[in-house]
């Protein structure tokens, strides 16, 4: 009977340590006491009052129902579980990808600062990219007091061209450029063959194919190449010009007219936030996404080897970048390809989305550390409760007691996998910056080498009539007879063509033949006057500027 | 002379030789009234103390204009010399126009050819005799 009695009694113990019986210092001395003499009865009546506390919690559903996350080593600092006790993740473990999903109102922005914030004093930078809000900006005085730079860059001011290869090989860059182009403007697929083509022929033009790597045309290069070429297929090439035009207009050359542009090796020196509000929802896609795979294949062209995290990429609103618009027929994006194999090269990916409706499916499983807090909809639990593994007891509970600024994580590395509730303290946010601390903030970047194409300076893709004058056609040479009709006509101008035949003595045929050419050259003109009471109207020829001149230029020689 | 080569070397000049070679003095560009900047015909003539005014067109566009003028110079005849028959045809309707919108009294109007008008010219206007040659005066 003690044998069942202390079974069942230890039993209850590791359940209580597991919910923080033993964090404080009486619990600890307990644990210590009972490991030695398990049957001391004063010692399992002091555990057992614990033990009863936390069983009353439980059964008035105040106790959450997860396992106590002991992750008490790591360099960031995740929060506080609801004991209190902080708890702490490795900072290589985010090159593995860190997922978080949470409603409007949950405390996302707050769990962003909090980490955001701790990463200023430590070595990786941090790219964190704002489709709307201009929050992540407050998060410059810390980075001041830090000695760390960071780069507020609302994406105006971002120096950006797409088709610039950062060291890279021109033939692959090319390919991941026109995947990018074709997928975020929606081009039909003939358009792709159309603009590899055009980027081939600016390529060549500003000789990237012989290794030059200082100059490196544009979009609006493109732009201009396409609409030089009337003889593409029609459709095509209107699709191109009407979407790839409108995007150049959203854009605007000031940020994408740069045949020398910021390169992403360059950037990631820095932390930079990168603010797109205000942005057209092709330039919030687009520019992000070049980005980043500029940087993924630069990380991977350097060999996968499993370096320490170097670069945090943040992403809130990450379901436009990471879309499953593509994911959902089964097809997998570079961009997921990409997150699956940089995890060795130094990059980590923190994805922010408000529900998993629109996520990526193939990214999701990358994501090897997730928090969720509050959300919106069945599915989002269902999903995120299935990936984390929380238990039918769990889910009812994150369902109805999540509070804001109180999340679930589950990490995937280490030695603690189970899914643990933490809650992320409240931030205090400085006052609002000024604009001259934001443009104060870009001048590392304007140190960077960089060109602008001037001759974009004032684009536009309205087409405009160009009115050019006919072709001159070049004068042929006069002969004998052509040069004694113009004198003829230079010396008594005005009169019918019957008389210029008695003049030349040609003959009426010649002379029509002669009087066409000249005419066509614009040495005379014809008039048609009735010249008589009846009978065809006469012509009339007037001599023009040219055949005066013809006549000085070509004196008679008097035999 | 204001107007092109067809207008000035090829009509007006023929009219004004033919009616220079027979003793009269035809009055080049002659303004209608006094002032700065006046209305021009492109000739006045005087033939049997008739005034005759001459005006050479190559289009229909300006034939009330050039009744106005005549008007105003209290001509006798209005000679409107066109290059060819379609261009008279024209200015017949032009004319015909006019009339039908009524207004002032117009003097008698013919519509000719060069080669008509010459011929014109031929068959009305009698030598002037005991006469110098006199040239065609520009005012």
């Amino acid at each position: 009977m003690n044998a069942e009695r202390y079974d069942k009694f230890f039993e209850r113990w590791d359940w209580a340590r597991a919910h923080g019986a033993a964090n404080d210092r009486l619990g600890q001395r307990l644990q210590r006491g009972l490991a030695v003499m398990p049957q001391d009865s004063l010692l399992r009546q002091l555990a057992d009052s614990r033990i009863r506390y936390l069983e009353q919690q439980s059964k008035a559903g105040r106790l959450p129902p997860f396992v106590q996350a002991m992750m008490l080593d790591g360099d960031l600092v995740l929060g506080q579980d609801v004991h209190g006790t902080p708890i702490r993740v490795m900072l290589d473990w985010l090159c593995s990808g860190l997922l978080t999903i949470a409603s409007s109102g949950s405390g996302k922005s707050n769990l962003l600062y909090w980490l955001a914030s701790q990463l200023a004093w430590l070595a990786p930078s941090v790219f964190l990219f704002e489709p709307y809000k201009l929050q992540s900006r407050l998060l410059l005085p810390i980075y001041r007091s830090a000695g760390k730079p960071l780069v507020i860059l609302p994406w105006q001011q971002w120096r950006w061209n797409l088709l610039q290869c950062h060291g890279g090989d021109p033939r692959q860059h090319a390919a991941t450029a026109v995947d990018l182009l074709v997928r975020v403007l929606d081009l039909p697929g003939r358009a792709a063959a159309i603009l590899r083509q055009g980027i081939y022929f600016l390529y060549t033009k500003f000789g990237l194919w012989e290794g030059q790597t200082k100059h490196f045309p544009t979009l609006f290069h493109l732009y201009e190449w396409v609409r030089a070429q009337q003889q593409l297929n029609a459709a095509s090439r209107d699709a191109i010009l009407d979407r790839l035009g409108a995007f150049l207009l959203s854009l605007t050359p000031n940020c994408g007219a740069w045949i020398r542009c910021w390169s992403p090796t360059e950037l990631s020196r820095f932390s930079v936030v990168f603010e797109m509000r205000g942005a057209s929802e092709s330039v919030r896609n687009l520019l992000p996404q070049s980005l980043l795979f500029n940087i993924f294949n630069a990380r991977i062209a350097q060999g996968l080897v499993n370096s320490r995290l170097e670069l945090l990429l943040i992403f809130e609103d990450a379901q436009r970048i990471f879309s499953d618009r593509v994911t959902s027929n089964g097809e997998v994006t570079p961009l997921d390809e990409a997150t699956g194999i940089v995890r060795g090269a130094g990059l980590g990916i923190w994805p922010i989305a408000q529900t998993t409706v629109g996520f990526s499916r193939r990214t999701r499983p990358n994501m090897a550390m997730r928090i969720f807090g509050r959300m919106g909809c069945n599915e989002d639990y269902v999903t995120l409760g299935a990936d984390c593994g929380l238990n039918s007891e769990q889910l009812d509970f994150v369902r109805h007691h999540l509070l804001p600024g109180t999340f679930v994580g589950q990490v995937g590395l280490g030695k603690h996998t189970l899914p643990f509730l933490f809650r992320v303290p409240l931030a205090r946010l400085p006052a609002a910056l000024t604009d001259a601390e934001v443009l104060e903030s870009q001048s590392p970047l304007r140190e960077l080498p960089t060109e602008f194409a001037d001759e974009f300076a004032k684009w536009s893709p309205q087409l405009v009539a160009e009115f050019a004058p006919p072709v001159k056609k070049t004068a042929p040479a006069l002969d004998e007879g052509d040069l004694r009709l113009i004198r003829a006509v230079v010396a008594k101008p005005g009169q019918s063509v019957s008389y210029y035949c008695r003049q030349t003595r040609l003959s009426g045929k010649r002379l029509a033949e002669i009087r066409k050419r000249l005419v066509a050259f614009n040495f005379i003109r014809e008039h048609a006057v009735a010249l008589r009471t009846r009978g065809r109207t006469a012509i009339v020829l007037e001599p023009l500027a040219a055949a005066e001149q013809a006549v000085r230029d070509n004196p008679e020689t008097k035999s | 002379m204001r107007g092109e080569f067809l207008h000035n070397k090829v009509i007006i000049a023929a009219l004004i030789l033919a009616l220079s070679l027979l003793g009269y003095q035809v009055l080049v560009e002659h303004p209608v009234r006094a002032g700065q900047r006046p209305p021009c015909v492109d000739a006045f003539v005087i033939v049997r103390d008739k005034r005759i005014v001459l005006e050479a067109e190559c289009s229909s566009a300006r034939i009330g204009n050039d009744l106005a003028k005549a008007r105003v110079l209290g001509a006798d005849l209005l000679l409107i010399i066109v290059p060819h028959a379609r261009m008279r045809a024209r200015v017949h309707a032009a004319l015909n126009l006019l009339a039908a919108r009524g207004g002032q009294a117009s003097p008698l109007v013919q519509v000719l050819t060069l080669g008509a008008a010459l011929r014109w010219v031929a068959d009305n206007c009698p030598p002037v005799a005991a006469r110098p040659a006199a040239g065609a005066i520009e005012t």
